[in-house]
Formats: structure tokens, sequence, C-alpha cells
């Protein structure tokens, strides 16, 4: 592990992250754009799952906000781990780092269990949620608020 | 429970808020002194890594962590890779942290073999 992360603080992506720091700035902000599409598109599902805006149909509102939320994850991640190289050792040792990443472990489960669960189809085709759906909308709430809290958070350490 | 929900949501927002807030730390300086402190040490460790690139300076047998400028301010003030190495001498003018037990400074200007590198000009007085 010591050695994975003092490899991945000297390898290319690192050095030229600290070479230019516009090239930083830019993938930083690469990063919250990500974010902003993760949770921007996943809050709104998990209310209308919770019996909000029922006037939206989840039929059309389900698989659109998915796909959106999982571009945002597909960006997320890379530009994460990228800017993760920097100072890979010192955010290994963060706790608020560490907390962010337990968070995120919980969100992106029970995202894939909501979406393999066979109710969720049953979902979208009668647009309305049975209790267990809702529970895993809720704690989908919760994690990924919790994410951005912690996110914010290492630098504050 | 049609009631009880949008509170649920919005105590949870106000208390993400809260937390946030109370964690306020290395950015800006309200955690630290508002005049400056002049320390002098050698170098131990150097990064430019960002989103602040700092050093480890040994202060009279303690160890000091040094806050740069931002990754720009740092490159324009001069500092780059190559201006110094562990083993030099180096002067700080920076803000010490409120928190008197911990050995913490921002810089806004170092000195490096008679070679001042500001980082925050503007707060440097006269």
């Amino acid at each position: 592990m010591p050695d994975l992360l003092k490899w991945l603080s000297g390898s290319i992506v690192a050095q030229a992250l600290t070479t230019s720091p516009t090239l930083y700035l830019f993938l930083n902000a690469a990063h919250i754009l990500s974010i902003g599409l993760l949770v921007g598109a996943i809050l709104p599902l998990d209310l209308r799952l919770l019996g909000f805006f029922r006037r939206v149909p989840l039929a059309v509102l389900g698989p659109f906000l998915s796909r959106c939320a999982q571009t945002g994850a597909a960006f997320a991640i890379p530009t994460g781990i990228m800017l993760f190289t920097v100072r890979a050792g010192e955010y290994a040792g963060n706790p608020a780092f560490l907390a962010k990443i337990g968070i995120l472990a919980v969100g992106i489960t029970n995202a894939v269990l909501l979406h393999t669960t066979a109710p969720w189809q049953r979902v979208l085709a009668q647009g309305s949620a049975p209790a267990s759906i809702r529970l895993m909308a809720a704690l989908s709430l919760v994690t990924w608020i919790a994410a951005v809290v912690a996110g914010r958070w290492i630098g504050f350490v | 429970m049609g009631i009880t929900r949008p509170h649920v949501v919005l105590a949870g927002f106000c208390a993400s808020a809260l937390l946030a807030t109370a964690a306020a730390a290395h950015h800006g300086w309200s955690w630290a002194e508002g005049e400056l402190s002049e320390l002098t040490g050698t170098i131990q460790e150097i990064s430019f890594a960002p989103p602040h690139p700092s050093l480890v300076v040994d202060i009279d047998g303690e160890v000091w962590q040094v806050d740069l400028g931002n990754p720009n301010r740092t490159q324009r003030s001069g500092f780059v890779q190559g201006s110094a190495e562990a083993g030099d001498e180096v002067t700080i003018l920076g803000n010490r942290s409120l928190d008197e037990n911990e050995n913490l400074i921002k810089a806004v200007r170092i000195t490096i073999d008679g070679k001042n590198f500001d980082m925050y000009p503007e707060r440097i007085e006269g």
C-alpha cells in the first residue's frame, strides 16, 4: 500500500498537476462538474421515489435521471483518482477522505442494488415506490449529501 | 408522513451547513493569528503538490508545517522546483495558527539564502 501511494505521487499525472496549477484547476473543475451532474440527478430522483413531484411520470424521470447520474459518476471517479495522486499519502491518512470513500461505497452499492432488485422495473411501470425502494431512496439522499460534505471536509481537517 | 418529509430534508441540509462551517480551518486566515511572526529553521521536505504547496521545517528541534501560497501564487513568487532543497536554511514570515500547540504557519514570505519569495506581498507591512 505505501508503495502504491508513493508510485501514484510520482506518476506522470501527479507531476503534470504539480507543475501546472492551471491543469490542476481545470481537473478540479471537471470533478466538481461531474459531482454536480451526479448529485443533481440523484437528489430529484430520490425525492420523486419518496413521493414528491408525483405529477412527473417516473417511467420518464427514472431512466433519464439514472443515466445522468451514471454519466456524472463515470467522470467523477477518474477525475477524483487523478486529483488523489498529487498527495496520495496524505489523502490516504485523511479521516475525511477515508469517510468519503466509505460513504461512496455505501452510495454506489445502494444505487446498484436499487437497479438490480426486481421491484425497480415495477416501480417504473407503476409510477410509485414500495417501502423497500423508498428506504433505499432515503438512504441514497442522505449518503450523497454526506459524500459531498465529507469531500469538502478533506481540505479542512 | 407527507408533512414530516420536507422537514427531514431541510434538517439534513442545515446540519450539513453547520458542520461545514464549524470545520473551517486552513483556508483563508481566520484560523491564524492577525499579526505576522518570523521563524527560522532548516527545510526537511518541500512539496509543490496542489492544492497547497508546503514545507516541513525543523525549527529549534520542532517540526513545523509551513503552508505556502496557492500553487499559482507560489509560482509567481518565484519559488519553483529547484529554488531550494532539504537542508537549506529558511526564514518564514507569516501568520501562526491561533492554536499555540499546533506547529503550523501560513507563509506570506519565505527567505532562502538572502532571496525573498513573496507569496502574499499585500499582507507584508511597510
